[in-house]
């Protein structure tokens, strides 16, 4: 059984009166120790998708259909009280903004303190020299003092490192991260995706969702890789497959399309014209009208999903057969 | 090979107001829509004041003095038998020329300085604002019966003394408007295309700054509204016999028990006419401040 | 690129220093031990006609800065500039405006760098009518042939700047520089803000322009990957301060300066059979209002030696186009 497995999740918005999905048919599967790359560009579904799981949305969106399950349990539907036990303790999260998540008011250290008193039920004494220890262990410098730090005194990295602590003093056996790195300088996102790796993947067995633009942050810490284009996952399979031999037209396009790997000097191979917005998604394959292999059946029908290999699936048609 | 692929823009055009567009400003902020309507129809009331009354201001009719409400005259007559619901239309006229008047001058003299203060700053910022700052310490009823007592009682003094007291108000907000459109990328990026600084702050700052000085105007012309009526009313603003509102309420007390038409009909419209200031000004804040937009 | 005869030597900063006063409230004037952010501290640098020059740092750095003030958006502390001979600063009123004529700006954020109250014709337009150039016809055949160049079509003169999508606003954003045929373009991360598919394009299009035209580029980033495609030279800024500079090849084949290995094995390859070894040490950079004394990366050094502790390096020739502010290449 997956750790956590997602089935044909779909999620709505509205728009002007009229529900438009966001994410269409997602399924993904996820193991413990694993860490599975959700990559795309911007509007292309994979941050509503890590709402949608968590049941964050906006008051603008539904989820219209699909199932959510935890080892055996299915989340979606089952209650703010319920879910209020889940999150933080069974699915942790992080954002790209870790400040969001910290009360300016309250020194950190106190924060961190309240939170495992709630989840792990621990004396005052207990918890401070567990959030101290919890410090050490993210590589914050100087614990003692920082304890009674308040939020805008720390870094963004520093910020993220709370975050981090927060979401391992629980052992989580599921976190979403969503574009954790995105706002930080690379040698400090360096620092915090080794923490990720080795707190939570190598330390607890957590399974991490990893949502992410980056495509050089994929190549290097995820094990599977989830493509989603306008709302869709196109392609998914294990990281050095797809990289090697990426199948969907649009994986293909856009790895050619990072300049580290470009295909002749001075020219970037790019994507002819722009995502399409929510209400002018086109029908058939939603690549369709920018795919350089497009066949008139990719505008009529949805892309079957073909199963490449055990590990590799694409929704194209040019693998029928 | 040139990789750049043509495309044209995605969404529709503005286009210029329609009843579509005028529908779409009610959904977004009836208040703002109700408030508008109902100034309008002031002012139009107001300006043609002489085509809606049914009689003139200063017309007498002793026999039909302190009358109650009647078919000849709607809403009664006063002490000298003017007929009343001339006299509020015409006090409408006074009301909205005080408060389009004084805040005109307000607003053009309180925009430029607070402008020019916050797009220069340093020292042409603290030559500026200081002196608002004392002209601000000043009540302002004090200040308005100060210069009418020293100029004269007139329209144009009234409106011009209430003018400088909106004068610092303008300029405190502009200014800081300003403060935060100056640092914007695009005010940065027509710099360094050359664009001198009255273009600056003329095509760039002034029209994306004047959001909250609009909000502010609008509240103040109620205001305006009031000041009027209270000057009237104690006896420094419009003299007699032109029909302001605060005056016909001040020549209304005395008959208060007799003739109460006297003192209702001409406080319901300056009721009517502060509401409607300041169901605009709150709406413009919902449509125009784009902190405040999806609350 | 190696011919170094004067004439095509475009721009050349010498000591250029831009600090901050920290403290801005009337009473910190009058205090001796004012506090200042050394936003750039101490920078030299020559850009070549054609070239494009890549600065590279992370945030803190200063190169945004450093960008302003070679476009004198912003008055040094110190230092000096010359842009074709004439000095920078020095430059009056109307000597400025010639200036701003041949030396344009590509801003960084889309989202915030068009007028949101001006249609995108005006945007484009505004550069011609600011230098009264040619008649209203002709401005407005200028402005459709911009609106070409960079890959849009004549339709989009009416819409406002929140009707398009980041790439357009960017491409609006390179027409609108463009409009007074310059000579220099200093583009602060002008695709940071995009996506990668979107980026190769707006990327292309100005290498295709630099050819075209032949403009030459000062180019701000934090994303080698970017400046490995993009650029002729790299000058690396850490706090302040180039702590190396080199023709973009020899860089990327062997960086010098610790800072500078640190920053490439901090990039996550696109390979994923080269995985990195997470051998980043800890630690962030120190705050530009403190920095440590002698060299500024003495805290975060794995090759940190006495003298850089004490006394501060200085750029110096490693090879004839290789500049390396460090000890460990200290001849003597």
């Amino acid at each position: 059984m997956s750790l956590l497995s997602v089935r044909n999740l779909t999620t709505e918005f509205r728009v002007g009166g009229q529900w438009l999905a966001a994410v269409s048919n997602v399924s993904f599967d996820l193991q413990p120790g694993e860490i599975l790359g959700l990559v795309g560009e911007s509007g292309c579904g994979k941050s509503t998708t890590a709402y949608s799981l968590m049941e964050l949305l906006p008051s603008n969106a539904r989820v219209a259909n699909g199932e959510v399950w935890l080892r055996d349990t299915q989340l979606l539907g089952m209650g703010e009280s319920r879910w209020r036990d889940i999150r933080g303790t069974q699915l942790a999260m992080i954002f790209q903004d870790p400040m969001t998540a910290l009360d300016p008011v309250f020194t950190v250290g106190d924060q961190v303190m309240e939170t495992l008193r709630e989840h792990l039920g621990l004396s005052h004494k207990d918890a401070r020299a567990r959030t101290l220890a919890l410090f050490r262990q993210v590589g914050i410098p100087a614990p003692e003092q920082r304890f009674n730090a308040y939020p805008h005194q720390f870094s963004g990295g520093m910020s993220q490192r709370i975050a981090l602590a927060i979401a391992i003093s629980c052992h989580p056996h599921v976190l979403i991260a969503d574009e954790p790195t995105t706002a930080l300088d690379v040698t400090i996102q360096a620092q915090i995706l080794r923490l990720i790796r080795r707190l939570l993947v190598e330390g607890q067995g957590t399974g991490v969702l990893l949502i992410t633009h980056d495509l050089g942050v994929v190549a290097q810490v995820c094990d599977r890789v989830a493509v989603m284009y306008a709302g869709e996952i196109v392609e998914i399979g294990d990281v050095q497959s797809i990289f090697s031999d990426p199948r969907h037209p649009y994986t293909q396009a856009l790895l050619n399309s990072l300049p580290s790997r470009q295909v002749e000097p001075g020219q970037l191979a790019n994507i002819q014209g722009y995502v399409p917005g929510l209400a002018s998604r086109p029908s058939g394959c939603r690549f369709n009208p920018r795919c350089a292999h497009a066949k008139p059946i990719c505008s009529k029908q949805p892309p079957p999903r073909i199963q490449l290999s055990p590990e590799r699936e694409v929704a194209c048609v040019l693998y029928n057969e | 090979m040139t990789t750049v692929a043509k495309t044209t823009p995605n969404s529709q055009r503005r286009s210029y107001p329609s009843v579509q567009s005028l529908r779409a400003w009610f959904a977004a902020s009836p208040s703002a829509f109700v408030g508008g309507t109902l100034i309008i129809l002031l002012l139009i009331i107001a300006f043609s004041a002489p085509l809606f009354a049914p009689y003139t201001p200063e017309e007498m009719d002793f026999a039909a003095a302190l009358t109650g409400p009647s078919p000849t005259h709607w809403l009664g007559t006063d002490n000298f038998g003017r007929d009343v619901l001339t006299r509020v239309v015409f006090g409408y006229r006074i009301s909205m020329a005080v408060a389009l008047g004084s805040v005109g001058v307000g607003l053009i003299v309180g925009v430029t300085l607070g402008l020019l203060a916050g797009y220069f700053g340093g020292i042409i910022d603290n030559l500026i604002m200081r002196p608002m700052d004392v002209l601000m310490a000043f009540p302002a009823i004090v200040l308005v019966v100060a210069l009418t007592g020293f100029v004269g009682r007139n329209l144009s003094i009234m409106i011009l003394a209430i003018g400088i007291v909106y004068v610092p108000i303008f300029a405190r907000v502009m200014r800081g408007a300003t403060l935060e459109i100056v640092g914007q990328l695009y005010v940065e990026g027509a710099r360094a295309r050359g664009a001198s600084p009255l273009r600056l702050m003329l095509i760039h700052v002034l029209p994306n700054a004047i959001a909250p000085v609009l909000i502010q105007a609008s509240a103040l012309m109620g205001i305006a509204i009031l000041l009027e009526s209270g000057l009237s009313f104690i006896g420094l603003g419009t003299q007699p016999p032109d029909p302001s509102l605060g005056l016909m309420l001040s020549e209304g007390r005395q008959f208060m028990t007799d003739a109460p038409w006297m003192v209702i009909v001409p406080g319901v419209a300056i009721s009517i006419a502060v509401l409607g200031f300041n169901l605009l000004g709150n709406g413009l804040q919902d449509t125009l401040n784009p902190s405040r937009k999806g609350q | 690129m190696s011919s170094t005869t004067n004439n095509d030597l475009l721009l050349q900063a010498t000591g250029l220093k831009k600090y901050f006063p920290l403290e801005t409230d009337f009473l910190s004037n009058f205090r001796s031990d004012k506090a200042y952010v050394r936003a750039v501290d101490d920078v030299s640098l020559t850009v070549r006609k054609g070239q494009t020059l890549a600065v590279v740092g992370e945030s803190g750095s200063g190169k945004s800065t450093l960008g302003r003030l070679i476009l004198r958006l912003i008055e040094p502390t110190s230092g000096q500039a010359r842009f074709k001979g004439r000095d920078v600063f020095g430059m009056n009123r109307s000597e400025l405006r010639r200036f701003r004529r041949q030396a344009q700006v590509i801003q960084q954020d889309p989202y915030a760098s068009l007028n949101p109250r001006m249609r995108v014709g005006s945007i484009i337009q505004e550069p011609l009518n600011i230098y009264n150039e040619g008649t209203r016809a002709e401005r407005r055949r200028r402005v459709h042939e911009l609106l070409e160049q960079v890959g849009l079509t004549a339709s989009y003169v009416d819409a406002y700047p929140s009707e398009l999508s980041g790439g357009q606003r960017q491409r609006i954003g390179i027409a609108a520089a463009l409009a007074l045929s310059p000579e220099l373009i200093v583009a602060d991360e002008p695709t940071s803000a995009l996506d990668v598919s979107v980026q190769a394009q707006t990327l292309n299009l100005l290498s295709q322009l630099q050819k075209d035209y032949g403009l030459t580029y000062i180019f701000i980033t934090h994303d080698l990957g970017v400046v490995q495609h993009f650029s002729d030279r790299v000058a690396v800024m850490y706090l302040g301060k180039i702590v190396e500079e080199a023709p973009t090849e020899t860089l990327f084949e062997a960086p010098q300066h610790p800072y500078t290995q640190l920053l490439f094995s901090a990039i996550p390859a696109t390979d994923p059979s080269q995985r990195m070894d997470w051998n980043i040490p800890e630690g962030e950079p120190p705050s530009p209002v403190n920095p440590p004394t002698g060299c500024h990366f003495n805290p975060r050094c794995p090759h940190v030696m006495a003298v850089c502790k004490e006394q501060r390096p200085h750029l110096q020739h490693t090879a004839p186009h290789h500049q390396v502010s460090c000890y460990l290449y200290d001849e003597a």
